[in-house]
């Protein structure tokens, strides 16, 4: 049917590339020891790139039958588009694909395995809610057009969890997800143990003073930020101005201990895809190295008008992180002496401006006294922005775990941070 | 899919042993136009069809969606469904009823408006921001025209459709000077069509946009802690969609994990606070006729004079809490179980007076514009952001400062709020939540917040 459509296309002058995704998935979701949520998936659509006159034109739809329908809507889009460029299409390309296998889970034995976690209860009697949620999804992507077809497929696990606990009458919650590439319950249930006990800390969690502080920023806390700041680096947002590293390229931003890296091809992190939706080949890269920022991020059309080549992001950007370094997540607490761990980041959609870098963000943790974990802190206010939180990074940890598609990161030791807190007087 | 298909759907899962079954249908079109660097760079076309079943026994539901609407897609999502069930010795048959509504129509239709018309009037925003000041160096405009026809039908012979359309722009101003950028936006959207475009006064908004994003470029830092805030009227009733909108959805009250589960009667906020959520708002934003599981929307009292008087419930929340639904079930599309959601929810009028508020302050913040937030409505702790907000010292509003978050707690917040005035506006925006993202109003007028904790760097 696509190419069917691609050939009809050409006879009216329009050349096409069509690109699949298909997705089948399942979810369970546990409440309190109950199967609360069961949902199946079986999705379909086609995103369509159309050439025409110079221009080109997008179409998502998750039928193709209509041809006529499909060709009138691309002449009369492409009649207003005014933006000319001479859009590529994809090429076939070697690739050394290791396909993920569409393999039938087993549900029955995950449920078992879900509903068991329901005796962590038994141990740790502060859990009021307990909520766990597992899905499936089986993902296939193909890209078709006159002369390439390409095609790469993945399967991925995901997990979240919904943790309530009470003492007297104090309540504290924590909600923590990830993805991974293949189940396994003996980790999930490792993770679910340490969130639990953190969420218990927390319950009698204090703010705090007014103040710079010298901070821990834990690795799903410092991935937080980082996720949020990934378009930066897109160069048709630094040629429009709309990016706070317009200006900075091959310029020292951050600190020369911070190296980021992105790596969509390689098949051991979770959000591995070998080409990009333009049908480009992806690769390893060092975008920031050393705190130089040293690539820009380009899809076809922006590479096109800066003379370059595509760097296969045209989806933005998977398994991006920061370079681990050494140091544990206990050495660099030694190491921050006094000041406060950072583990977890709220309201990033609006907190965090990605034009001028800055952000104020709500934030918990725990402070650091000596060296040592301390009391639990609870309703602060991290802010700060991009330069000198990541221009601040005095050592970089070696607690580097992929839990998302888009990457990960260490923890990171940063000097002189400010936190605003409800303790103390403001003048 | 007709009336039939959806009766064979709901009479094949009535033969298993299940409490409700329920069929959930919807075709949409979404076409946006992008506009920057002075020209429509992009137009994007999507087209989607996709079908929802859900089955409830207890209080515990099976779901199953695809948009490969043809018969084999369909039975194969029937046959995961059944795998949950036994199945009845007695089966019941029903027989779906039309209920006819008006769904709100656009008085200049998506198909009517002549797009050459836009981009003229893109050009035209463009030209007068650049015109402005030679620090404007970017406009960023989009609109987004949405049309979405659903079909619900249901167990209890419910069967209803609705037309709805959405039309939605953004108006984005950057202003750059040295190193330093900075930027405005306002969003204007409608349950309703290009009609949009004649509610505001453009040439207005975009100075005040420009003036804005250049005061920006220069902001003062202050140092955080606990201050007191004025809030203006309008999108900066963020604060009670965050601080006590989620934590009244079904969704967590239901399971008894929301700040406010069994509070019921309450006094949960200060005599001033009056909330309401209303989904029947001609032509507002987060409107529709019927909720998404078919049931009419209303207008739900929420707060009345400090006390908690309702909450937002749909299906699986009326069961569990053995109350009625309020027309509040809501979901992003097809790929999503319907919740407990809000619609367009709004702060009533006071009658203290702007420059009373404003005078009574010592050392604070005037919060012009705020951006969105979020919440955890199991501890009530939330956030939301400024996007423009000023020092207030000594009695008069000063400086303009970075933009910072303001945090609190759902209980202590709602009690510190201190003045009313009757300057009511509405903004609006996107909410996210388990049910997905869907178009919501937010509305209240100024406010003045005796105490909360303001994020600061100095």
């Amino acid at each position: 049917m696509v190419k069917s459509l691609i050939n009809n296309a050409k006879k009216e002058n329009i050349i096409l590339e069509v690109k699949q995704n298909k997705s089948s998935g399942a979810l369970i979701n546990i409440t309190n020891g109950i199967k609360e949520k069961y949902e199946v998936s079986n999705t379909n659509f086609y995103n369509i790139k159309a050439l025409i006159d110079n221009k080109t034109v997008n179409i998502r739809t998750s039928k193709i039958d209509d041809v006529q329908g499909i060709i009138n809507e691309i002449k009369s889009t492409a009649s207003l588009i005014e933006e000319k460029t001479e859009n590529t299409l994809a090429k076939d390309i070697d690739i050394n694909r290791v396909s993920s296998k569409k393999i039938e889970v087993d549900l029955k034995k995950v449920l078992e395995e879900l509903l068991s976690l329901e005796k962590l209860k038994d141990k740790y009697k502060e859990i009021s809610h307990l909520e766990i949620d597992f899905a499936y999804d089986y993902n296939e992507i193909s890209i078709i057009n006159e002369t390439a077809s390409l095609y790469d497929n993945n399967l991925i696990f995901s997990y979240g969890a919904s943790i309530v606990v009470k003492k007297e009458d104090k309540t504290q919650s924590v909600y923590f997800n990830k993805v991974s590439k293949e189940h396994n319950f003996e980790e999930l249930k490792e993770d679910l143990i340490k969130k639990i006990e953190d969420v218990i800390n927390k319950i009698d969690a204090e703010s705090i003073e007014s103040s710079k502080y010298n901070i821990v920023l834990k690795n799903e806390a410092a991935f937080s930020i980082l996720r949020n700041i990934t378009s930066l680096f897109n160069a048709e947002k630094i040629n429009k101005n709309l990016s706070c590293l317009s200006g900075k390229f091959n310029k020292q931003i951050f600190s020369d201990k911070i190296t980021i890296i992105e790596d969509p091809s390689n098949d051991l992190y979770p959000g591995k895809r070998l080409f990009d939706d333009e049908g480009t080949k992806t690769y390893y890269k060092e975008i920031v190295k050393n705190g130089k920022f040293i690539t820009k991020l380009y899809d076809n059309k922006e590479a096109l008008k800066d003379k370059t080549v595509s760097t296969g992001n045209s989806f933005g950007v998977r398994n991006l992180y920061i370079k681990p370094g050494e140091k544990s997540f206990e050495d660099l607490v030694k190491a921050c002496k006094n000041g406060a761990i950072i583990d977890r980041v709220e309201g990033l959609h609006s907190g965090l401006n990605t034009l001028t870098g800055e952000f104020s963000l709500q934030a918990q943790g725990y402070k650091i006294k000596d060296g040592k974990i301390n009391e639990a802190l609870n309703l602060i206010i991290l802010t700060s922005n991009i330069f000198e939180l990541f221009g601040n990074v005095k050592e970089v940890g070696n607690d580097l775990k992929f839990k998302s598609l888009v990457g990960a990161s260490p923890s990171l030791l940063i000097e002189n941070i400010s936190i605003s807190g409800s303790k103390g007087e403001i003048k | 899919m007709k009336k039939e298909n959806f009766e064979i759907i709901i009479n094949n899962l009535l033969k298993y042993d299940i409490d409700f079954a329920e069929t959930y249908y919807e075709k949409t079109k979404l076409k946006s136009y992008e506009f920057e660097d002075s020209k429509l760079y992009n137009v994007i076309t999507s087209f989607d069809e996709g079908i929802g079943i859900r089955c409830i026994k207890g209080d515990a539901a099976s779901y199953a969606y695809s948009n490969e609407i043809n018969s084999k897609s369909i039975e194969e999502l029937i046959s995961n469904l059944e795998k949950n069930y036994e199945k009845c010795t007695k089966s019941k048959e029903i027989k779906l009823k039309e209920e006819k509504i008006k769904s709100y129509k656009p008085l200049i239709p998506h198909d009517k408006f002549v797009k050459e018309e836009l981009l003229e009037f893109f050009k035209k925003i463009d030209k007068y921001a650049r015109s402005l000041s030679d620090k404007i160096v970017q406009v960023q405009l989009s609109l987004a025209e949405k049309n979405k026809k659903v079909k619900i039908a249901n167990s209890e012979s419910k069967y209803v459709k609705e037309d709805r359309n959405l039309t939605r722009l953004y108006i984005t101003v950057v202003a750059k000077e040295n190193d330093k950028t900075a930027k405005s936006y306002s969003s204007y959207a409608s349950s309703g069509g290009y009609e949009l475009l004649n509610t505001f006064n453009m040439e207005e908004v975009v100075k005040e946009l420009a003036e804005s994003a250049i005061k920006k470029l220069y902001p003062v830092s202050i140092k955080g802690g606990m201050l007191p805030v004025i809030i203006e009227s309008g999108f900066g009733a963020v604060i009670f969609h965050e601080a006590c909108g989620h934590a009244m959805e079904a969704t967590t009250v239901s399971k008894n994990i929301s700040v406010l589960s069994g509070r019921l009667g309450e006094k949960i906020a200060s005599d001033k606070v009056n909330i309401v959520d209303d989904g029947t708002l001609d032509g507002f934003w987060g409107s529709t006729v019927v909720d998404d599981e078919g049931n009419k929307t209303k207008r739900n009292v929420l707060i009345e004079n400090g006390i908690l008087k309702g909450y937002l419930i749909d299906k699986i929340g009326s069961i569990r809490m053995n109350m009625e639904t309020t027309g509040s079930s809501r979901r992003q599309d097809y790929t999503f179980m319907p919740t407990s959601r809000m619609n367009n929810t709004y702060l009533l009028k006071g009658s203290d007076k702007i420059e009373d508020m404003i005078k009574s302050i010592d050392y604070g913040v005037y919060a012009k514009e705020m951006g969105g937030g979020s919440v955890d409505p199991t501890t009530g702790d939330f956030n939301f952001a400024t996007n423009e907000a000023y020092l207030i010292e000594n009695g008069k509003i000063g400086s303009l400062i970075k933009s910072v978050s303001l945090i609190g707690n759902t209980l202590d917040i709602l009690k510190n709020v201190e003045m009313v005035s009757d300057d009511l506006e509405y903004g609006v925006g996107m909410c996210g939540s388990d049910s997905g993202s869907v178009p919501v109003s937010l509305g209240q007028p100024t406010i003045k917040v005796s105490e909360i904790l303001v994020g600061g760097d100095k």
